[in-house]
């Protein structure tokens, strides 16, 4: 069970242990020989040329696995993708990230990545939405796009040379996040699919799942036309800010992204990968059952998601058979 | 810590004047408290205590020694907090160390009473074994492993998981000794003493934020607030400490209200904290 930190009653743990026996027979006849952990031997033909990949090592004559994952074979190549890794950026991927240091025409983001990602200046668009060059006043006002620890959602442009990442916000969908929170998870829970950002009509939320574990869940904003709203709008916003008479976000919406982000945080303690349709199933048995908000941390929520989990895949696995 | 946006900031504003924070929990409501016993076994006691994702370790060790000759009838106590650096990049080497000395301070206050050791939590009173002569001296440390928030509620009630946990060894003394002579003891290896922790306070620490306090705060939320209160609450619902942090004054007549609602908090929490300790003692004993 991992180790998990849940102070669970001993029916509580019998029925946890069921569930995940449960999960573990339907998956494991998938791919039972392709999971290995460090030093186990990876079956491999070796008459045919293979390549060895990340994660495996030759071990007296025999390929064997450095780290503990799944075995991948690509062609000729064989390699051992880590379960527990660092998040692996593609190009092409949604993440969110943390402002950590306006420089130089550019903004480096923070995305649990080994590196600070780059986000430049001439990836962003600007107010008006000309598409022209970047002059040096638009340098000096870039604190006005965006600031330290502002939260920014960006897409992967593209690797650098050293390594770290280049994004790119020239949608009208990336930009600036504000009202709501961020959770962080691991980065290996948020699997690529097509769509990342999701509007949740019926609560009238947004829902960005970043690939980089950074998931951001707040009030739903229209696409603007240009990322960035102008200079006179953004002074007037300002002062408004700065006034008590600003609303917070209404109770309601409140208790609906309250409610998906414990959902998030009770799926990610058990492992499971999040999609948005395990999170909206989570938040419908929570609120069928009217659990309280704050009780979905609690142990027994835990174990009721857990068995609806293999009760659900057992389903679909009976379905397609 | 990481920084927050003006957005998040706002949110959690919100969060905490709508009461519903952002897990879900109201103002006055306590993150699940997790506590395990006897996690260190060389130490006479230790527990540790998991309030979220706030993880500290509290140890006792118990040495013989002299008592103080102004008072030779009472042990002595001390209490050190160390902050590791695994709870934040900033604690390494000699960061960490205006925080353990304020934690210490804080503990101190609320666990020790007064100078003289009148009205301390834990009675000195039972920690002698010869008067004037022995006495055995507790040492209660606290290390703070990871840090989201409320660590003073973590390490108070660490520290009174530790001291349930806490077997003092049964002293067998000489009988026949000079009065100015060292006395022989025994220190047998096999009869403990068990301590009488019903006495130990809790803290409940209030964080102002806007216009309204909560209860465990994580550090999302300290970051947001204008001023702390701690106050030491024991069994009966006296105040047994009282610490204010925070540069933001505050009027009398809230500090009032503080210790009320910190009473009122203290009732539930004194309970849960002794089902849970009670708990882990039982799960300490069948593995």
């Amino acid at each position: 069970m991992r180790g998990l930190k849940l102070p669970l009653s001993q029916t509580q743990r019998v029925r946890l242990q069921r569930a995940f026996e449960k999960l573990q027979s339907l998956s494991a006849k998938a791919n039972s020989d392709a999971s290995v952990t460090v030093a186990d031997t990876i079956p491999v033909n070796y008459e045919d040329a293979f390549l060895k990949g990340y994660g495996t090592t030759d071990l007296n004559g025999e390929l064997v696995a450095t780290v503990c994952g799944v075995v991948e074979r690509v062609n000729k190549l064989v390699y051992v993708r880590a379960l527990r890794a660092r998040y692996k950026p593609e190009v092409g991927d949604v993440v969110v990230g943390r402002v950590v240091e306006v420089a130089q025409k550019r903004w480096r983001l923070e995305i649990n990545f080994s590196q600070d990602a780059v986000l430049m200046l001439s990836s962003m668009n600007m107010p008006d939405g000309i598409q022209r060059r970047r002059t040096a006043l638009d340098e000096l006002n870039m604190r006005s796009i965006f600031e330290e620890n502002d939260i920014v959602c960006a897409e992967v442009r593209n690797f650098q040379h050293d390594g770290s990442l280049q994004l790119q916000a020239r949608s009208q969908k990336y930009g600036k996040l504000e009202k709501g929170q961020l959770l962080i998870i691991d980065p290996y829970l948020v699997r690529k699919s097509k769509q990342h950002f999701h509007h949740l009509e019926q609560f009238g939320i947004d829902l960005i799942l970043g690939r980089n574990g950074y998931i951001w869940i707040g009030e739903h904003v229209e696409a603007r036309d240009s990322v960035v709203i102008d200079q006179a709008k953004s002074i007037e916003q300002s002062t408004v800010v700065e006034g008590i008479n600003r609303a917070y976000t209404p109770l309601e919406m409140r208790q609906n992204i309250c409610r998906i982000a414990n959902a998030i945080r009770v799926l990610t303690i058990l492992g499971f990968n999040i999609d948005l349709n395990l999170i909206m199933e989570t938040v419908e048995l929570s609120s069928s059952l009217k659990i309280d908000i704050h009780d979905m941390l609690g142990s027994e929520f835990h174990v009721l998601v857990a068995e609806m989990e293999a009760e659900r895949r057992s389903l679909t696995t009976k379905r397609k058979r | 810590m990481v920084g927050l946006s003006v957005g998040e900031k706002h949110f959690i504003q919100g969060g905490i004047a709508q009461d519903l924070r952002s897990d879900g929990r109201k103002r006055l409501t306590y993150r699940p408290i997790y506590v395990e016993t006897g996690v260190i076994p060389q130490a006479h006691g230790s527990a540790r205590v998991r309030l979220g994702a706030t993880d500290v370790i509290a140890s006792v060790k118990a040495e013989l020694g002299k008592p103080s000759a102004l008072q030779p009838d009472k042990g002595k106590i001390a209490i050190y907090v160390d902050c590791s650096p695994t709870a934040a990049p900033m604690f390494e080497g000699r960061g960490g160390e205006e925080l353990s000395t304020e934690l210490s301070v804080a503990l101190q206050r609320c666990l020790l009473g007064g100078k003289s050791g009148a009205g301390a939590g834990i009675d000195p009173t039972s920690l002698v074994v010869v008067e004037g002569k022995v006495c055995w001296d507790l040492y209660i440390d606290g290390l703070v492993i990871s840090s989201d928030g409320n660590l003073l509620d973590a390490l108070a009630a660490a520290i009174k998981a530790a001291l349930s946990n806490t077997g003092i060894p049964k002293v067998d003394v000489a009988v026949e000794t000079r009065s100015d002579e060292q006395p022989e003891v025994n220190i047998s290896d096999e009869e403990f003493l068990q301590f009488d922790t019903s006495g130990i306070p809790v803290i409940v620490t209030l964080t102002k934020v806007g216009r309204h306090y909560i209860v465990d705060a994580t550090s999302e939320e300290e970051s947001q607030m204008s001023s702390a209160v701690s106050i030491s609450v024991n069994r009966k619902g006296h105040i047994c400490g009282l610490t204010k942090r925070g540069g933001v004054g505050l009027d009398p007549s809230i500090i009032l209200d503080m210790i009320s609602v910190a009473k009122h908090v203290s009732e539930q929490l004194i309970n849960k904290l002794d089902s849970e300790i009670a708990a882990a003692e039982a799960s300490e004993e069948e593995s």
